[in-house]
C-alpha cells in the first residue's frame, strides 16, 4: 500500500501558474505538472538557501518526507529543461499559510490576516476575486 | 490602512524594489488621510538583521499595517503573518497601483 501523503504549508502562492518553453519548435509535449509542495520545496531549499531542516519546519513536515518531495521536484525540473515540456504548477497535497486571493484586475495577490469577509481587491476594489486556497488544493 | 510599499528611488514616479528589506526607500501611503511619504531605509546596506529592523522601524515607528511587495523575505513575511499584518503581492514593478491606493 502507498504511504499516504502528508499535508505541506506553502508560505506565499507562486507567481505564475507554470511556464512554457522558448524557441522550441517541436511537437508540443505533454505539461509536467509541479506540485506545490514540489515549488515551495525548491523555493525553500534553492532560492531562500535554507537548510533541509528549515525548510521541513517551515512546510510542517518531517525532512525525509521534505527529502522526497524535493527529489520528485528535481526530477521534473530534470525533465522541462531537457525535454522542452510546458510546466504547471498545480495540486498537490498543501494548504497555504493563511486566506489568500487574487483580484482578477490589477492581478494582486493579497492574504487575509484578520479573517474578515472579503468582497473586492483592497488594492482596486474590484469584486471579482479569486481565494487561492480553493483553487489550489 | 498605512501601506509600506518598497521603492527604487525616493522620487514620484520610483518604481517597485525588487528586494523588501534591502530597499533603499520606502513609500508610506496613507489610505485614510490620502498622503505619501518616502522614508529613507537605514537598513539597506545591513549585513546581518536587516528584515527584522526594518520590519520593526515600519510597524512601531511609522505605524504601517500593510505591506505591497513583489517579494518577501521568508523572516519578514513569517513576522508578518504573526502580526496580522496585511500583505499585497504585485508583479506590477512600474508601480502605477500606487495612484490606486491612493484614490481609493
Amino acid at each position: 500500500m502507498a504511504r499516504p501523503r502528508q499535508t505541506s504549508i506553502v508560505q506565499i502562492p507562486p507567481r505564475v501558474k507554470g511556464f512554457i518553453p522558448f524557441a522550441y519548435y517541436g511537437k508540443v509535449r505533454e505539461p509536467i505538472k509541479l506540485n506545490l509542495e514540489e515549488y515551495e520545496a525548491i523555493r525553500l531549499l534553492d532560492y531562500e538557501d535554507l537548510s533541509q531542516t528549515q525548510a521541513a519546519e517551515f512546510m510542517d513536515i518531517s525532512r525525509p518526507t521534505l527529502t522526497r518531495i524535493y527529489d520528485r521536484a528535481r526530477k521534473k525540473m530534470a525533465l522541462v529543461l531537457t525535454e522542452a515540456h510546458q510546466l504547471l504548477i498545480e495540486g498537490g497535497k498543501a494548504l497555504l499559510e493563511g486566506e489568500w486571493y487574487e483580484c482578477s484586475k490589477c492581478r494582486c495577490r493579497f492574504n487575509n490576516p484578520q479573517s474578515k469577509p472579503v468582497a473586492a481587491c483592497i488594492v482596486c476594489d474590484n469584486p471579482d476575486v479569486t481565494r487561492l486556497n480553493s483553487c489550489m488544493q | 490602512m498605512r501601506i509600506a510599499i518598497p521603492v527604487r528611488e525616493a522620487a514620484e514616479d520610483s518604481g517597485l524594489s525588487l528586494k523588501f528589506s534591502r530597499s533603499p526607500w520606502f513609500l508610506i501611503i496613507d489610505r485614510e488621510k490620502n498622503t505619501r511619504e518616502t522614508i529613507r531605509n537605514p537598513y539597506a546596506e545591513e549585513k546581518v538583521m536587516a528584515g527584522s529592523r526594518i520590519f520593526n522601524m515600519l510597524i512601531n515607528e511609522m505605524k504601517v499595517d500593510t505591506f505591497m511587495a513583489f517579494e518577501l523575505g521568508l523572516k519578514v513575511q513569517q513576522m508578518a503573518v504573526k502580526n496580522k499584518i496585511q500583505l499585497i503581492i504585485t508583479d506590477n514593478t512600474e508601480l502605477n497601483l500606487k495612484d490606486k491606493l491612493l484614490k481609493h
